[in-house]
This record gives structure tokens, C-alpha cells and sequence, in this order.
């Protein structure tokens, strides 16, 4: 096995490991709250057996409750689900619409962690491109990892997919990228540049020093 | 008298039924969703216990009990977190964390220690009542 491909491995799988505990510790937020309502629930029963009326209304909001952060725990282990499935296989075709979707959905704590918020204005048709899904969801988080150290006082992220002909590109901001980080953009930049690589994509600075763009081919080279 | 709470957690909908639930138990609840509006309660307010999450947005945990420990050293805190290791307990302790709970958390068993940490706070409070009045005593010769 080669440097490249062990750092390769190495790296992708401390991402899936990441993305994984963030996710099991939003489920367990989630899980939190429905133990306190249910616990509620107790407390009332324990009240009615001594004579303490139980209000209608009161059930129904803790009932509310509790549904409310079902959906929101099935949400989370949809993306998980659609996550871990990006690894099915090596290349397919991707629509980059919804893979941004998902990544803003994951990076969503994270993002908050900063006091800050992903917003996505994607467009409202498909854009296929022939990828590795896996190394395209890791090297748009390592962007948006780097988005979030480098946003400067702003508290909204913008994501937009922008489409030429020949490529499509990926535009996040703000992001105040100094003039002499040029070819260090990343924390952990020989993670990055593997991942670029094989994805035949790039990481570049916008003109006004203010945009990161991540540039993804249509079709992946063989 | 009610053991005064200082509740702090981002998840709204988590406070909300945490304090309900604590006042059916006799608790004198207060809550904040953020760290900085709990270390401004801190400041104006002493409590009994502080139960803060982990993981709040701004602040990290550890940052937040520095900062209360700076304001109020007699503060008794208990960390809430989703997931407990054994190198993050550590470090609280370190940092002056009276216990680490994990979440969804036990609510009987987390009373018990919000009345354990009541007594803690109590005995320091006398401890450094008594070491004034030592001081005051060896100042003025009574």
C-alpha cells in the first residue's frame, strides 16, 4: 500500500468516525428529551393516583413534545442512513444538490457549536456529476470545516452550486482567505490535496479573497 | 429551603421539561440557553448547583466552567453531556467540576447529586466563614 493510499484510508476513516459521533450525539440530545417527557408522564400519573387532576391539554403539549423530536431523531438517522451509503460504491452519479444538502444538514452542529448557520440557495433542478461520493462528501466537509474557521464575524454560511459547461462549481462564503495561504487552505492540507486529486477537483480562492470554490469535474476521470 | 438550580442547556425544549420536573421535586429552577447569559446570572445570583451541558454554542464546556469557577470558586457544577469519557471527567474534575452526568440522565439520581453538591457548597461556605472570622479575630486581638 502506498503513503498516498494509507493516508487516504487513514483519513476517510476518521471522517466516517467523526460524522458518525456527531450524529450519535444529536440522536442523543434528541433521546434526552423524550426520556424527560416520558418521565413527566410519570410524575403526572404519580399526581393523578394522589388526586391531582390531569389536565387534557397538558398531556397532549408533553405528547407534542415527544413527537416533535421523533421526527427530528428520524431526520438525523435519515442523513446518517444516506451518509453511510455513500461509501456503496467507489463511483456513481451523484446529484450535488443533494449532496450539499446533506453535508449542511451534518455540518449543522457543528456550524451552531461557532453561533453560526448553514444556508443553502441551491438550485432547484439536479446537478449530476459522475463522482466517488464518499470523497466528495469528505472534501466538502474539510471546506466547510475550513469555511467556519476562516468566516470571520459573519454568522451565516452561504453554500451555492454555480454551473459552467466543463465543471461545477461549489462557492462558499464568507471566507476570508489571506493572500499568502495560497496552497494551504487546509488544516489538513496532504488530506485534502489526496482527496482532490482523485476527485479531479480543485480549492481555490475567489477574486475578491472573500469565496472558497470547490471546483468538481462532471465526470470523474477513470 | 429549596436548593437553589442554575439549568443550562441550548436544547430549549429540553429545559423547559427538566425544570418542570424539578420544581415538582421542591427545586428552585432557573434557566439559560446560553452560556454567556449563565455566566451573567452567575455574577448577580449565587446557586446552589449549576447544571450545565457540555456542549453549548460559543462557549465550550470546559471554557464555561473556568469562567464560573473565576467568578464564583464555591460554585458546585455537574456537566451534562451526550457522551461521557473517561479523559473528559478527568478534566472536569481537574478544573473544578463536582460530577459528570450523562445523558438522557437519571432524574432521581441526579437529584441525589444536586443535594450532595448543596452540602458540598454549605461546607465550603462555613469553612471560609469560619477562616473570616479567624482572620477578624487574629486582626483586632479578641
Amino acid at each position: 500500500m502506498t503513503r498516498e493510499n494509507e493516508i487516504h484510508l487513514d483519513a476517510g476513516l476518521v471522517f466516517f468516525g467523526k460524522m458518525s459521533a456527531s450524529i450519535s450525539h444529536d440522536i442523543k440530545n434528541c433521546l434526552a428529551i423524550i426520556n424527560e417527557n416520558a418521565g413527566l408522564l410519570e410524575d403526572l400519573c404519580v399526581g393523578a393516583s394522589q388526586g391531582i387532576p390531569l389536565k387534557p391539554d397538558h398531556l397532549q403539549a408533553v405528547s407534542a413534545k415527544i413527537k416533535k423530536q421523533v421526527r427530528r431523531a428520524n431526520n438525523i438517522t435519515t442523513h446518517m442512513n444516506h451518509f453511510a451509503h455513500s461509501i456503496d460504491k467507489p463511483t456513481q452519479y451523484v446529484d450535488l444538490v443533494g449532496s450539499i444538502d446533506l453535508m449542511c444538514a451534518l455540518g449543522e452542529r457543528s456550524a451552531a457549536l461557532q453561533n453560526v448557520t448553514l444556508q443553502a440557495q441551491l438550485p432547484d433542478h439536479a446537478v449530476k456529476v459522475f463522482t466517488a461520493p464518499y470523497l466528495l462528501n469528505h472534501i466538502v466537509w474539510l471546506c466547510l470545516e475550513m469555511a467556519l474557521r476562516a468566516i470571520g464575524d459573519s454568522h451565516t454560511l452561504l453554500l451555492t452550486i454555480d454551473e459552467t459547461k466543463e465543471v461545477a462549481l461549489i462557492v462558499f462564503k464568507p471566507v476570508k482567505i489571506l493572500p499568502d495561504a495560497k496552497g494551504r487552505l487546509f488544516h489538513r492540507q496532504v488530506e485534502a490535496d489526496t482527496l482532490l486529486k482523485e476527485l479531479g477537483a480543485s480549492v481555490t480562492a475567489g477574486a475578491t479573497g472573500e469565496e472558497l470554490i470547490l471546483t468538481i469535474p462532471y465526470h470523474i476521470s477513470p | 429551603m429549596a436548593e437553589k438550580i442554575l439549568l443550562v442547556d441550548d436544547e430549549e425544549d429540553f429545559l423547559e421539561v427538566m425544570a418542570e420536573r424539578m420544581r415538582a421535586r421542591g427545586f428552585d429552577v432557573t434557566t439559560s440557553s446560553t452560556a454567556s447569559e449563565a455566566l451573567e446570572m452567575i455574577e448577580k445570583e449565587s446557586y446552589d448547583a449549576v447544571i450545565l451541558d457540555f456542549m453549548m454554542p460559543g462557549m465550550d464546556g470546559f471554557e464555561t466552567l473556568k469562567s464560573i469557577k473565576e467568578r464564583r470558586p464555591e460554585s458546585q457544577i455537574i456537566l451534562l453531556t451526550g457522551f461521557a469519557t473517561i479523559e473528559k471527567g478527568v478534566e472536569a474534575m481537574k478544573l473544578g467540576a463536582t460530577d459528570f452526568v450523562e445523558k438522557p440522565a437519571d432524574l432521581e439520581k441526579l437529584t441525589e447529586k444536586i443535594k450532595a453538591a448543596k452540602t458540598k457548597k454549605m461546607l465550603i461556605v462555613e469553612k471560609q466563614t469560619e477562616q473570616n472570622i479567624k482572620k477578624l479575630i487574629q486582626r483586632f486581638g479578641f
